[in-house]
């Protein structure tokens, strides 16, 4: 069974619609790894794995299940298996906190998907003993969670995820700086946003993470009404980061609407092709899942 | 100039529907919802950018939407479109229709089928049946060259006007629209009916010209002046015939065992030409002869008979198309003649001399029978000189013809016995003599009303001064066998002895026949009662010059005696719708006369007597063929025969369409429609205007498919 098999499979598990009923974020990212990991071990090759890179001294706190064994019979020493990607890699999870996040034309909202992705992309680095930080930004980073590999950390960041407080204001580009300059070491920067703002503020914000030599993922977090803009009748459409009320003729906006949206993603892409970036579109009635497992899929492939 | 009005004006309330959008629009806009929206930056760059767009495209469609339903309501309202010149006739309102059925002989011509007539027929039909309701009259009218009244007065009995109607019949007479818009316009009308013609005809061009056009506008003016007329016509497309002429004899006198030539004339009214067409001819019943002509395209050729009568008595005949065309009453062509024993001639000499040069009645008497001929031809004219100096032993009542020569003068007894012979319709020829009185015979005869000229000056000359007989001014029918006949030499007859003649001012029944080569009138013809005089400028002896001698002087001299004996009793071929005419001697005098028409009905009818002898007349022969007329009773009645032809111009049945009948009946308004049509619609529109219901309808129709489109391509549709 290839990859792309396994996770169709998994994916009717980890359906939007399936997720909302799951009460708990904790659960929600557990089914959504279980889905990409019962789709990674169907298809080795294509997966990632974790290498061995040495051993260090055990430290109280160490998985005990990580100690070797065998080096202790040789030489009555504790050594802890160390992983390359265990050692190097520092995750940053930046999720957009701002009130635009809130909006759902589905069972979930851009936030909570977005919440349930970065839970689920948290698992699976701890996982593998990556250190994982978190970022909730709004106009500016509105808490900071620096990067821990350990499983209480992972309480805290599932529960920061799960009490957002989302802000009326949002300014990606800045918060993207302010984020930039907080991150001392090299890692990977991963970006759960609608990016519901100027795409040269945004692109340059990211263009910041790459000149301190962080790798970047960008997760565009998107409704599929956002894209499609199926309204029929005229409404009045209320800003949702208090811009006001605008009563319109969908009809007569389609057209210019989609134009003007599909200027702005385009933009996006061009931006992070340009600086190596990954950018992957995720709309919020996607499966989970299958959206993650294509993604890590492609980035074991490419790396 | 038209005007617009509504058969259901009440559904133009509903017009008010075309608020309906507005009021969609309005209530949708108070339940309006309010939706959270993040990418709300875009919508308002969008609106921005394309407000006026929206606005228009919302105004473009809420046009179209209020259009289209105000075009339903309007389609609903069923609007009329009518003349402004005529008034629309109110609901309630009765009308007395006349009806004008065409049918004149041209209305006989078939097409699959069935004739113009019997469409017409079918129209008329319509319109008692469906066009005229409860309440509403009628009166019936025939058209043709005679118009008659099937129903005079307005007939409010509509189940009689149908019974009446079908009574009607094709007849063959000719066709005149004048006389019978004429007719139409005296019918009487009843107060408070709307007064409607209805005309219903082939619309053949020759029925309109009896009358100039500015003449015929006011006629037509009358009628449509007290109401609209309708014209209806049953013609389509071009109708294409054969048809033949009355037939005529070669000669006026018709003896038995003579032959004589009957010549009938073939149209071909189409545009083939018709090649070995059979013509037959058949004479008290029975076929005689046959003959093929050959006819171009467009043009006429005779077919010729030669046929010898065997008795003499009253004959009637026919010369019959072989062909069968879509009009067939033109295609027989009827004839009837009076063939005679012999012409008895009186010659009337009061000074014979035994030198024939010098005798004035010689050389006559020897050309009437002359010697040597055959024995037909010598019974032909039976010539008898009398020589006395009075006409008082002789019963001229035993002579076709009374030739008098050499008179110097004439008795006023014999003047009046002459003048009764004359009136009778016996023919008397008045020749001069060489030495005779030009006052004396002024007085005798020109005092008794008998000569159509006066003698004037004797002129003498030497023979190779005397002026000769001018062939090229012959006009007259007597002598039309020597017009342009090279082989018999009239011109070179001079006359020695001659005189002036001077015909009777503005008479029209004077005629000059022939003149002399100096101008003068050599031959004077003129009509006095029933019977010809022919008075000549010189003698027809030796003595007066060479024409005698001349080999054109027998059949000159024949000529005009069978001209002046040519029976004058009865004009027996005629044409159809002309009268019927006959004279009889008065040893009938209070005779009753029975007359068969062609379809064998007998009708008694009475004679009048007066001085010219007992006469029959009867008004106009109605159908084409053989009329048989008895005078009297036993073995001494009186026998007669008519031949009643086809009118010329109805076998021409070329039609006129809208624009030319309207050009024909001037600038009378008028309502052109075809047999055809359906006459309650043709009334209704008339009467109400025009429905227009489908123009709303199909445009509302395009409005919905072009709101469709523009709201497809606006993006407020799929």
């Amino acid at each position: 069974m290839s990859a792309e098999q396994g996770v169709a499979a998994s994916s009717r598990l980890a359906t939007p619609e399936l997720l909302a009923r799951i009460a708990g974020l904790e659960l929600r990212a557990r089914a959504v790894v279980e889905g990409v990991i019962s789709g990674m071990h169907r298809s080795p090759h294509r997966g990632y794995s974790v290498e061995f890179a040495q051993h260090r001294d055990y430290t109280p706190g160490d998985e005990i299940r990580h100690i070797d064994w065998r080096v202790y019979g040789r030489s009555d020493r504790y050594y802890v298996k160390q992983f390359e990607e265990e050692t190097n890699l520092r995750a940053y999870l930046a999720l957009d906190a701002s009130n635009s996040m809130r909006y759902r034309s589905g069972a979930m909202s851009k936030l909570e998907y977005a919440s349930t992705i970065a839970a689920a992309l948290a698992g699976l680095l701890m996982r593998q003993r990556d250190s994982v930080g978190l970022a909730l930004c709004t106009d500016s980073v509105a808490s900071f969670l620096p990067p821990s590999a350990t499983a209480p950390h992972m309480r805290e960041i599932l529960r920061r995820l799960e009490q957002v407080e989302t802000a009326p204001r949002t300014d990606t580009g800045k918060t993207f700086h302010d984020l930039a300059e907080r991150i001392r070491r090299r890692g990977l920067v991963i970006i759960l946003s609608d990016l519901l703002d100027d795409a040269e503020a945004i692109v340059r914000g990211l263009q910041h993470f790459r000149h301190n030599k962080h790798d970047v993922i960008v997760f565009h977090i998107i409704d599929r009404y956002e894209l499609t803009f199926p309204f029929r009748e005229t409404v009045v459409f209320e800003g949702m980061e208090e811009e006001g009320m605008l009563p319109a003729d969908p009809n007569g906006l389609r057209t210019d609407y989609l134009k003007l949206m599909e200027e702005h993603i385009t933009a996006l892409r061009r931006g992070c092709r340009e600086m190596a970036i990954d950018y992957v579109q995720m709309p919020t009635d996607a499966p989970l899942d299958a959206a993650l497992a294509h993604y890590l899929a492609d980035r074991s492939r490419t790396a | 100039m038209n005007g617009l009005s509504f058969a259901n004006p009440a559904f133009l309330g509903a017009l008010a529907l075309g608020a309906l959008p507005i009021l969609i629009h309005l209530v949708r806009k108070r339940r309006i919802r309010v939706v959270p929206w993040a990418a709300y930056e875009f919508l308002l760059r969008s609106r921005k950018r394309n407000r006026k767009r929206i606005r228009l495209e919302q105004l473009l469609l809420l046009a179209l939407r209020i259009l289209i339903l105000c075009l339903m309501a309007l389609a609903f309202a069923r609007p009329l479109i009518r003349n402004l010149n005529s008034p629309m006739m109110p609901r309630d309102a009765r009308v007395h229709a006349i009806i004008v059925l065409d049918n004149s002989m041209s209305m006989g011509s078939r097409r699959q089928g069935a004739s113009d007539f019997d469409r017409a027929r079918k129209s008329a039909e319509a319109i008692l049946g469906r066009v005229l309701r409860q309440g509403d009259a009628a009166s019936i009218v025939l058209a043709s060259a005679r118009p008659t009244a099937l129903l005079r007065d307005p007939c409010f009995d509509l189940q009689m006007a149908r019974q009446r109607l079908g009574t009607a019949r094709l007849s063959d007479l000719g066709t005149d629209f004048a006389a019978t818009a004429d007719f139409c316009a005296s019918l009487p009308s009843r107060e408070g009916l709307r007064l409607e013609t209805y005309w219903i005809t082939d619309s053949q061009q020759s029925g309109f010209a009896g009358l100039p056009p500015e003449r015929a506008e006011r006629v037509w003016r009358r009628l449509t002046d007290r109401g609209p007329l309708f014209w209806v016509s049953t013609a389509a497309g071009e109708r294409e015939n054969l048809s033949l002429d009355a037939p005529r004899f070669s000669r006026e006198m018709v003896t038995p065992g003579s032959p004589v030539g009957i010549e009938a004339l073939v149209r071909n009214r189409t545009r083939q030409a018709r090649n070995g067409l059979s013509v037959a001819l058949r004479i008290d019943g029975k076929p005689v002869a046959s003959t093929l002509v050959d006819v171009p395209a467009q043009g006429s050729a005779s077919a010729r008979f030669v046929f010898p009568f065997d008795r003499s008595g009253v004959h009637t005949g026919s010369v019959e198309l072989g062909e069968y065309d879509g009009l067939e009453r033109d295609n027989r062509a009827w004839l009837a003649v009076r063939v005679r024993d012999a012409l008895r001639v009186l010659v009337v000499n009061p000074t014979p001399s035994s030198d024939p040069a010098r005798d004035e009645a010689f050389y006559l008497l020897t050309a009437l029978a002359p010697a040597g001929a055959s024995e037909g031809a010598r019974a032909a004219v039976q010539p008898t000189l009398h020589t006395g100096a009075t006409l008082a032993d002789r019963d001229l009542r035993t002579f076709d013809a009374v030739a008098l020569t050499g008179v110097q003068s004439v008795a006023p007894a014999d003047a009046s016995a002459l003048r009764d012979f004359v009136r009778n319709g016996g023919g008397l020829l008045v020749v001069p003599g060489a030495t005779g009185d030009a006052a004396r015979l002024n007085a005798g005869l020109g005092g008794a009303g008998l000569l159509p000229a006066t003698f004037g000056r004797r002129h003498a000359a030497a023979l190779d001064d005397a002026p000769a007989m001018n062939p090229a001014s012959v006009t007259h029918p007597a002598l039309r066998a020597f017009r342009g006949t090279d082989e018999v030499d009239l011109g070179s007859a001079r006359y020695t002895v001659s005189y002036d003649l001077t015909p009777r001012p503005n008479d029209p029944d004077v005629t000059v026949a022939c003149r002399l080569t100096d101008g003068r009138a050599a031959v004077v013809e003129g009509r006095v009662g029933q019977g010809k005089v022919i008075q000549m400028a010189g003698p027809l002896s030796a003595a007066g010059g060479n024409l005698p001698y001349k080999p054109a002087y027998v059949p000159f001299v024949h000529q005009l005696a069978a001209y002046l004996a040519a029976d004058a009793s009865a004009q027996r071929i005629v044409q159809v719708g002309k009268p019927l005419a006959a004279r009889f001697d008065v040893s009938r005098a209070g005779a009753r006369a029975l007359l068969t028409d062609p379809t064998g009905v007998a009708k008694d009818l009475p004679t009048t007597t007066g001085a010219d002898g007992v006469l029959f007349s009867y008004p106009a022969a109605e159908r084409a063929g053989t009329y048989k007329l008895k005078v009297g009773a036993g073995p001494s009645a009186g026998a007669e025969a008519f031949a009643a032809n086809t009118v010329l111009s109805e076998s021409d049945l070329r039609s006129l369409n809208r624009s030319g009948v309207q050009s024909a009946l001037g600038a009378v308004p008028l309502r052109f429609a075809s047999a055809d049509d359906d006459m309650p619609t043709v009334a209704r529109t008339a009467r109400r205007g025009v429905e227009a219901w489908r123009v709303p309808v199909l445009l509302a129709l395009f409005l919905l498919f072009l709101e469709a489109l523009l709201a497809r391509r606006f993006g407020r549709r799929g």
